[in-house]
């Protein structure tokens, strides 16, 4: 693999049991993604996209194979390790924004930002997500796109070197997908940070750095982009 | 720039004002069990604070030295000396009777056991005394009244004065409960105190000695610290106490040898005194006799010699000879009478003849005269010769010779005449010479008659004289007699009063020389009736508390786990996240820990504060009906308080722990992901085809559901069952308790009332009694019996004061006691090779039918007698036995002492009637109304009843709390669920009976469950809470079950009622639109 890869999956399989039956979520995936890069993971439902991130964001293991991050062995760390790559490097944000309701915006950032060796400002953080007026608000009295954007706020705020968005837009509408979009590749455009999207949008490769088809488990093909496209160009 | 709180810290503070309600049940789960389970847990230790303090305030004695012989100011003084001692008094004890009631009278103690004041003062001046409130109650006396007190016969000058004047009352630390001991006089049990000055006592020794030792003053009474120390120190001074009893003993025996030895020096006297006055008295009769006899003697002497005798015959001749004179005399007086009356008419016819022939010589001269005249006259004229004058004069001469003739013829009368009258002449003088004769021979007489009497005279006084010397005799011989008989009976009367003397003599000497040697008792607080109750009652309460308090503290516990096992299960996705962000699992679970751990800490705070206060002062305020002790006294009890607190926290928060762990465990992944629904199953049920086709359909969701969530099924229907199992227990105390007044009383032993029979009470007396009982009518049965008390045991244990009744006609007995079996109540019938033994006894004892048991006669012998039967009993303990066998074994057939007797009407107007008819009666001594033991009974059993109340109101809270937690998670877990039912159209009454549908199963199983387990908790809960004397039902009433079950199902209702509100508010549509 290329020397600069930043991340590197080799061979990686995943199996869940389930009772007397073995899925196999991932069967061998092999890839890799740069430094800085804004990668997409892209394919069908059940295809395995989401444990590809979830076991890059150190929130699920492989069975076998080796992850390497940064040139660490995350395949290699146990839970605690794992929860420390956690906490000091990723950046995570969900399908469905999962803030804690019992904190404001500003708050929800605020809990990611207080564990962190160098975190940014969150204020200043929420401001960029251009949330300034709404962070007292809990989520409850936020709308989805302005959840996903303090979700964001709040990966954003622990300054990790790589940010694992899960079908980030799967549950906002058109416009405010978009700007969710716009706002992870400006913010991987001026802060180098790598961020990795998984989306079953395969209209959203355009705007990717790299692009990685998942089909059952295995890396089918993977694509660079020399020149991508900014989210505003791309229409779906 | 402020630092900012951690916000993890404030999700967490968040979370808990969010979910309030489940914050809130789970802090009152923790109160309540800490309340309950430190609340009891106190109980005890503060009743034995409070107890302490007042011992130590009062300075109640740590030993007391009690001396069959008395102790001695001497004594007092060597006890003081004794190392270790640090105070030491003397009591001295009388038990007198006022009224008609038995009181101890005590001398007022200086130090030790002070009395506790309660009203008036203490006595100052003589004649005043104290006594307790009670015998103030019981005669309506007030401070001021007078009080009688009569020491009895033997100890009649023990005490200076008679009557006291009452000048406060009192409370003894000595006296605790109402017991006050038992005494040899009056009814033989005491009533109440009273307390003298010691200078009112005229005894010289102390009947007690009271000491306090150094180095309890630190202790706590009833620690085991103290129970050693004095144990130790008891069995260190028994020799020293031995030590002064033999030195009593040999004084006391001393004296009494002395005192012997005078007396048989004064009996010696008295004997050698009485001796010689008995001789003289006998030398006195001798003499007398000697005297009498001589005086007999004379006597017979003079009666040998009849000289009156004698004298008597000459008299006699004399008399025959004056008699014979006499009558000659008289012969010749009457002769001369005769003589004197033929010469008086001699003399008459005489004088007759006398007088006749004058008259007839007169009548001749007149005639002649007359003839002369006449013959003048015729011749006058005549010559005297003429013949006229012839022949006149021829008449006159032939009347004149006629006259002469006559005249002639007149001649020898009157010669006859006076011859007659010289013959009478002669005659009179002769007449005359016997006169005189007679005279002479009549003086001759008179003077032998005088002569006669005045021997007469002389014999007379001569016998006079023998006969006054006879009765002098006679009289003297009586007197001897008298005297002889006097002798005798003084000589008997000595004789009797010496050789009872003497044997007085012997006695004491034999007293003296098997003279007690002495007893003395070292008796610490465990020998006071009072102190050991309380502490045993205490121990009672604690017992209680051991175990009871736990199994409510697990459903508590319980419950609380589930519920945080829920809190932690709704935020999986929230772990997920925070775990996600980098959070390690011991930050996130300290939101859990910490929510967990605020509340119970919380909790069980609060439940140690309002428990640890309101507990101990319920139940131990309700002990002081028994005690007389100050209102309860809190002591510090740190170790039970936050051994509670801890339990409750650290059960609650290892639960948290343990619930995030496994949560916590799984990777963030699979956290975020809705945790996969458990695979539906088909149930058991589904494969009874008939029963299952028969079901609608939203019933076989609810029988799927029921199964289908096992955790939930478990933890509810456990939940549910321990509750209804408090309940079930709590009402079956209260039933346990309360249920033997009226078995024992109106089932068991059904007697009014027991009148008391003097010992040796007549036949004729008890068939009076039974007329007035007859008579009365107020009376239904009367039944005479037999009743002592015994001592039993066997080898298992001893239980003192069981009442052996000896039955004598079982028919009778059996209407007014009732023997039968517990179970089944079949009779029980007494044999004539063996007892009857009640079940407590039996229990306490460990018997069963065919083994034996050990009781004591009234002789104190101990026999051993086989338990052909046990019966049913709750209050006291008995033992039955024919009057033929008490007779094999005791030897004699006993004599009836008691009437038992069921009135028609158990009124107290009834009683007092009745009471006054058989007191006035001969042969009964005493007169006791059953419901008297009763009422005071019913107040012990009251106070126990406090504690129980508690329990109820404890289970029931629990219930509540419980079920409201358990329904309240069911909604919140299934809210997608709900929201799901609400979005297809169901009503809210129908969402709600979709959820209540499944509580209400889940609350019948575990009702039921709870209904068997309350029933065997109660089996084992009430030998633990039990007296000794008294055996607590054992089952539980039928409608305690039924209380137990509407209880849970008041709960189940109102939780539902609550949760309702809960489940209408669900909204579909923010239930469905995050997973959560």
């Amino acid at each position: 693999m290329s020397e600069h890869s930043f991340i590197t999956f080799e061979n990686v399989s995943r199996v869940y049991r389930m009772g007397e039956v073995s899925i196999r979520a991932l069967d061998g995936i092999s890839f890799t993604v740069g430094k800085g890069e804004f990668a997409i993971i892209v394919g069908p439902s059940g295809a395995g996209k989401t444990t590809v991130l979830n076991i890059l964001g150190g929130m699920d293991q492989c069975t076998s194979g080796s992850i390497f991050v940064d040139e660490a062995d995350v395949s290699a760390m146990n839970t605690k390790q794992l929860t420390v790559y956690r906490r000091y490097d990723i950046g995570f944000v969900f399908q469905f924004y999962n803030l804690v309701q019992n904190l404001t915006a500003l708050e929800n950032v605020e809990l990611a930002a207080q564990i962190c060796r160098d975190p940014l400002d969150a204020g200043t953080v929420l401001g960029e997500v251009g949330l300034q007026e709404r962070c007292d608000n809990f989520p409850a009295q936020l709308s989805g796109g302005e959840q996903q954007r303090v979700a964001i706020a709040r990966a954003l705020a622990k300054n990790p070197k790589l940010m694992l968005c899960d079908e980030p837009t799967g549950a906002l509408d058109y416009a405010t997908g978009k700007q969710i979009l716009k706002l992870l590749q400006d913010t991987c455009r001026k802060s180098d940070m790598t961020v990795i999207v998984v989306t079953h949008n395969t209209a959203l490769c355009p705007m990717a750095d790299r692009v990685i088809h998942v089909k059952n488990g295995l890396a089918e093909r993977i694509e660079q982009n020399a020149h991508p496209v900014p989210v505003s160009e791309i229409e779906w | 720039m402020t630092k900012k709180p951690l916000r993890i810290h404030t999700d967490a503070r968040r979370e808990i004002r969010r979910s309030g309600r489940r914050w809130f049940s789970l802090m009152l789960l923790s109160a309540l069990a800490v309340a309950f389970l430190a609340g009891l847990r106190c109980t005890a230790p503060d009743m034995k604070h409070t107890a302490d303090l007042y011992y130590k305030e009062q300075n109640l004695m740590d030993l007391r030295m009690q001396s069959t012989l008395g102790l001695t100011q001497d004594d007092l003084a060597a006890v003081r000396g004794y190392s270790g001692v640090r105070q030491a008094e003397g009591v001295k004890q009388l038990d007198c009777i006022t009224e008609s009631v038995t009181v101890s009278v005590f001398s007022l103690p200086d130090q030790i056991d002070r009395l506790d004041v309660t009203g008036g003062r203490l006595p100052e001046k003589d004649g005043e005394c104290v006594t307790e409130q009670k015998l103030m109650d019981r005669y309506g006396w007030t401070i001021g009244s007078q009080i009688t007190l009569d020491p009895g016969e033997d100890n009649a000058d023990d005490l200076k004065e008679k009557k006291y004047t009452i000048v406060g009352t009192v409370r003894s630390p000595l006296f605790l409960s109402a017991a006050r001991g038992s005494s040899t006089i009056g009814t033989g049990s005491v009533t109440a105190f009273v307390f003298l000055p010691e200078d009112e006592f005229t005894t010289d020794y102390y009947t007690a000695v009271d000491m306090t030792l150094d180095g309890t003053q630190g202790m706590e009474a009833y620690t085991g610290a103290y129970d050693d120390f004095t144990e130790n120190f008891r069995d260190g001074m028994k020799s020293f106490a031995d030590g002064l009893v033999q030195q009593r003993h040999d004084s006391l025996y001393n004296d009494a040898a002395q005192k012997l030895a005078d007396a048989r020096k004064e009996y010696e006297d008295g004997k050698a005194d009485s001796d010689s006055r008995l001789a003289d008295a006998k030398q006195k009769l001798e003499d007398s006799r000697k005297e009498l006899d001589d005086g007999w003697k004379a006597y017979n002497d003079a009666v040998a010699k009849d000289e009156i005798g004698k004298g008597r015959k000459k008299l006699a001749s004399s008399r025959a000879e004056y008699e014979s004179g006499l009558k000659q005399y008289e012969s010749g007086l009457s002769t001369y009478k005769s003589g004197l009356a033929q010469y008086s008419s001699g003399l008459t016819s005489y004088n007759d003849g006398l007088s006749q022939y004058n008259a007839a010589a007169a009548s001749l001269q007149a005639q002649e005269a007359a003839l002369g005249a006449a013959f003048e006259a015729a011749v006058q004229g005549l010559d005297s010769t003429s013949a006229a004058y012839s022949a006149a004069a021829a008449p006159y001469t032939q009347q004149k010779e006629m006259l002469d003739v006559a005249e002639e013829q007149l001649v020898p009368q009157k010669e006859k005449l006076d011859a007659s009258k010289a013959t009478l002449d002669q005659t009179k003088a002769q007449l005359n010479a016997a006169k005189a004769k007679l005279a002479k021979t009549k003086q001759q007489l008179d003077s032998a008659k005088a002569e006669l009497e005045s021997g007469e005279k002389k014999l007379d006084a001569a016998q006079k004289e023998l006969d006054e010397n006879k009765q002098k005799l006679t009289d003297g011989e009586q007197d001897y007699k008298d005297g002889l008989q006097k002798y005798e009976t003084s000589k008997q009367d000595a004789d009797t009063k010496l050789s009872d003397a003497q044997k007085k003599l012997d006695d004491a000497q034999d007293e003296l020389d098997v003279m007690d040697e002495g007893k003395c008792y070292l008796l610490g607080r465990d020998s006071n009736a009072g102190c050991v109750g309380y502490g045993q009652d205490a121990d009672r309460m604690s017992n209680l508390a051991r175990v009871f308090p736990i199994i409510f503290f697990l459903v508590a516990a319980l419950s609380s786990l589930t519920a945080v096992t829920r809190m932690v299960s709704e935020n999986r996705s929230e772990i997920g996240v925070l775990k996600a962000i980098g959070y390690g699992k011991r930050q996130i679970a300290v939101k859990y820990i910490g929510y967990a751990f605020s509340a119970s800490l919380t909790g069980g705070i609060l439940g140690a504060a309002v428990g640890c206060s309101l507990i101990p002062y319920v139940i131990a305020n309700a002990w002081l009906i028994m005690y007389s002790l100050p209102s309860v006294v809190y002591e510090e009890q740190p170790f039970t308080v936050i051994a509670a607190i801890a339990a409750a926290v650290l059960s609650t928060t290892v639960t948290a722990a343990v619930a995030c762990w496994s949560e916590l465990h799984e990777t963030p992944a699979e956290l975020m992901r809705p945790r996969a629904p458990e695979p539906g199953k088909r149930v058991l049920l589904e494969r009874i085809t008939p029963v299952w086709s028969r079901l609608t359909f939203i019933r076989k969701v609810t029988v799927r559901n029921l199964f289908h969530y096992r955790q939930r099924f478990w933890m509810t229907v456990i939940g549910i069952a321990g509750c209804t199992a408090l309940l079930v227990t709590a009402f079956g105390l209260h039933d346990s308790i309360f249920d033997i007044m009226t078995l024992q009383y109106d089932e068991i032993t059904t007697y009014d009332v027991m009148a008391g029979l003097k010992d040796n009470v007549t036949a004729a007396e008890t068939a009076k009694i039974r007329d007035l009982t007859d008579g009365s009518g107020l009376v239904e049965n009367a039944c005479f019996s037999y009743e002592a008390v015994s001592d039993t045991s066997s080898d298992k244990g001893a239980v003192d004061g069981a009442y052996l009744f000896v039955v004598d006609d079982e028919d009778n007995f059996g209407k007014i006691v009732s023997l039968r079996h517990r179970v089944g109540g079949q009779k029980v019938t007494l044999q004539e090779n063996g007892a009857v033994i009640t079940e407590k006894l039996a229990s306490l004892l460990r018997l069963k039918k065919g083994d034996s048991i050990t009781i004591t006669l009234p002789d104190d012998s101990r026999v051993q007698v086989p338990v052909t039967d046990i019966t049913e009993n709750y209050i006291y303990h008995y033992v039955y036995m024919t009057k033929a066998y008490y007779a094999s074994i005791a030897g004699e057939a006993p004599a009836d002492n008691v009437l038992l007797l069921q009135l028609k009407n158990d009124t107290q107007e009834d009683s007092d009637t009745l009471s006054r008819q058989l007191m006035a009666t001969d042969g009964v001594s005493s007169y006791t109304r059953v419901d008297e033991y009763r009422q005071r009974l019913q107040g012990s059993l009251n106070s126990i009843n406090y504690a129980v109340i508690i329990i109820i109101v404890a289970a029931a809270a629990l219930a509540f709390v419980v079920q409201f937690n358990l329904t309240n998670i069911n909604i919140t877990e299934r809210r997608r669920e709900l929201a799901t039912l609400k979005v297809l159209g169901f009503q809210n009454g129908e969402t709600a009976s979709y959820i209540f549908r499944e509580t209400v199963v889940l609350t019948i199983i575990g009702m039921v469950i709870g209904l068997y387990g309350g029933y065997l908790l109660h089996a084992w809960l009430i030998t633990t809470v039990e007296i000794n004397i008294a055996m607590f039902g054992r089952s539980v009433k039928p409608l305690s079950y039924v209380f137990a079950i509407l209880m849970t199902f008041v709960f189940t209702a109102v939780v539902s009622l609550i949760s309702y509100f809960s489940v209408r508010k669900v909204d579909m549509v923010e239930s469905l639109k995050t997973v959560e």
